[in-house]
């Protein structure tokens, strides 16, 4: 019955999070540093899918709703910063991001 | 669950409830209220943090577990909304003036202070994966919007973005060990978790490092502890203020229940790995601080060496469980007082259009305010850790942790570092008493000086007479060692 098995899911998951975490290092744009939190933050949704599959639990399906109420509100947040750095700055260039140094 | 046991939920979470309903309260009644009249919603604020703080009181009477066990009420919990609410509403008290003089918003500062507030309260007493993560979310993303609150300025904007990137990266750290563990226990809950721990499944090592990496970032320690100067320096002063008490001390609340309540199992592989970070904490952040010349900055990273000392008394846990529990619990009491006391001082020696955040801002200041250099002198006494005030007490209880649970060369090197710090804060007290440079300073604001004078005796009185504060933070770390 079971087509899929868990490791497949798994490593599909640690793949996301990588690239994720990749993108929010390197990526130079604002909007795609979001994207790739987003990312990161569902590859672990994936996971406790599939875990929650894997153990017949219904915890993980309940955390992964939670989880993505928490990424819907981290980007919203995420955007209107967005806006007001695009309003002092006029570009969405990481780079702008330098008044704070030492 | 039955409706009888939700509602004995509900009414037990009372003083967390009192702080969301105030909330919702001032999100409503703001955009009725005239301009002029904002500055009052301070005062609803006020009585909502009081109550909470009432209520809060009465748990040292009980321990109970609510909402199907997901929320553990304890004098451990009670403790930390102690110093939560302390941290709130002393911080709002200083807002008000400073919002009046900066031009902000008052009505949604508030209630975004309450909303993070709660977070922290339920947080510390959560003891379920799915509650802690949301709670950590609350409070996070409030202090996401607080810090980027002043949008004329493009500095706070600034600090609100990167803090809002870092922190989501570590909130998904955190969240990718929590799918990791559960998935190797079949359980979110942390009791369960730690019956369950097998140290042969490569899932919970993973996990657990993944948690403590997401932790060790909330916590502002060395290796993950590069964000804490940009951000507190480009937040408005009382946010830093408020962040650098009440963020930390949560994150050190839910560090130390899922650490010592989930994975006990691996106690002596994460002590060592929190010696290392510790020692390195510590000596980073006090090198960092020595050549700022910015206080507000100084702060920053001396907010940092505050935690690795923090860390000393939870390594020193593994000997000593009740002393060095409780010798964490009273440093995050101590640091409360004087850290928001020196944030506090420099929102109130603040200009409209100049933060007061330079060395040289100060200078003059023992000739032109002599009361508000006095308050800054205990606080930066407090922070160098010289008696008799409360930062000395809270040193000496860790340090004397450490050195009876064997570990010496910990203590040593925290004796060291903290020797050396005494430098850059007392270099903060020569520009304020010995320079003679006559510099503007706002007029008096009657509010915040009465916070500020609070903040100060409380950093001496409960430093020569500690006792009473230390019995409190024994019960409650006796409450939470299982």
């Amino acid at each position: 019955m079971m087509g899929v098995p868990i490791e497949h899911y798994l490593v599909l998951s640690a793949i996301l999070f990588v690239i994720g975490a990749y993108g929010v290092i390197i990526r130079k744009n604002l909007i795609i540093v979001l994207m790739s939190l987003e990312l990161m933050l569902n590859s672990a949704n994936i996971a406790f899918v599939a875990f929650s599959r894997a153990l017949s639990d219904m915890t993980g399906h309940v955390f992964m709703i939670m989880a993505l109420t928490v990424a819907a509100v981290e980007v919203a947040v995420g955007l209107a910063l967005v806006v007001a750095i695009y309003m002092h700055k006029e570009t969405l260039d990481i780079d702008v991001l330098k008044m704070l140094k030492g | 669950m039955d409706l009888n046991e939700v509602l004995k939920s509900t009414f037990l979470i009372t003083p967390e409830l009192s702080l969301i309903l105030t909330g919702m309260i001032l999100m409503v009644l703001d955009p009725f209220i005239r301009n002029r009249f904002k500055k009052e919603l301070f005062w609803i604020t006020a009585l909502g943090l009081l109550i909470g703080f009432a209520l809060n009181l009465n748990r040292f009477r009980y321990t109970e577990s609510a909402f199907a066990g997901t929320l553990s009420l304890d004098e451990f919990t009670a403790y930390f909304n102690i110093i939560f609410i302390i941290g709130a509403l002393l911080a709002t008290v200083i807002s008000r003036d400073y919002i009046e003089k900066t031009a902000l918003k008052h009505g949604e500062y508030y209630a975004l202070i309450l909303f993070s507030t709660s977070g922290m309260m339920l947080l510390s007493s959560a003891r379920e994966f799915i509650s802690l993560f949301l709670c950590f979310e609350i409070m996070s993303v409030s202090v996401y919007i607080l810090s980027g609150f002043n949008r004329r300025s493009p500095r706070s904007v600034e600090s609100g973005i990167k803090y809002l990137v870092l922190g989501g990266f570590s909130s998904a750290i955190l969240l990718y060990g929590i799918a990791l563990i559960y998935g190797a226990s079949g359980s979110v809950f942390l009791d369960e978790i730690a019956s369950r721990f097998n140290m042969e499944n490569p899932l919970y090592i993973a996990g657990t490092a993944l948690i403590l990496a997401g932790f060790v970032f909330k916590i502002g320690a060395f290796p993950l502890h590069q964000w804490i100067p940009d951000i507190y320096e480009g937040a408005p002063m009382t946010v830093t203020g408020f962040m650098s008490v009440g963020v930390k001390a949560a994150a050190f609340a839910v560090f130390l229940r899922v650490f010592f309540e989930g994975f006990s199992t691996l106690e002596v592989q994460w002590m060592q790995i929190l010696w290392v970070i510790s020692v390195f904490t510590m000596t980073i952040g006090n090198l960092a601080a020595i050549v700022q010349r910015s206080i507000k900055r100084m702060l920053a990273y001396s907010s940092i060496s505050h935690a690795g000392y923090a860390l000393v008394g939870i390594v020193a846990s593994y000997g000593e469980k009740e002393l060095g529990l409780s010798s964490v619990l009273y440093y995050l009491f101590a640091y409360t007082f004087m850290n928001l006391g020196a944030f506090g001082t420099l929102a109130y020696l603040s200009l409209k259009d100049r933060e007061c955040e330079m060395l040289e801002d100060i200078s003059g200041l023992w000739q032109r305010k002599p009361l508000v250099a006095i308050a800054l002198g205990i606080f930066m006494f407090s922070l160098a850790g010289i008696p008799p005030t409360i930062g000395f007490f809270a040193k000496y209880r860790v340090f004397l942790s450490a050195i009876r649970a064997e570990f010496y060369w910990l203590a040593i090197i925290g004796i060291l570092n903290s020797v050396l710090s005494a430098y850059y804060y007392l270099r903060v007290l020569v520009y304020a008493y010995m320079r003679e440079e006559q510099m503007e300073f706002p007029a008096p604001q009657p509010l915040s000086a009465f916070a500020i004078a609070i903040l100060s005796l409380g950093a001496l009185i409960l430093g020569i007479f500690p006792l009473y504060s230390w019995e409190l933070a024994i019960k409650a770390a006796g409450s939470f060692i299982p």
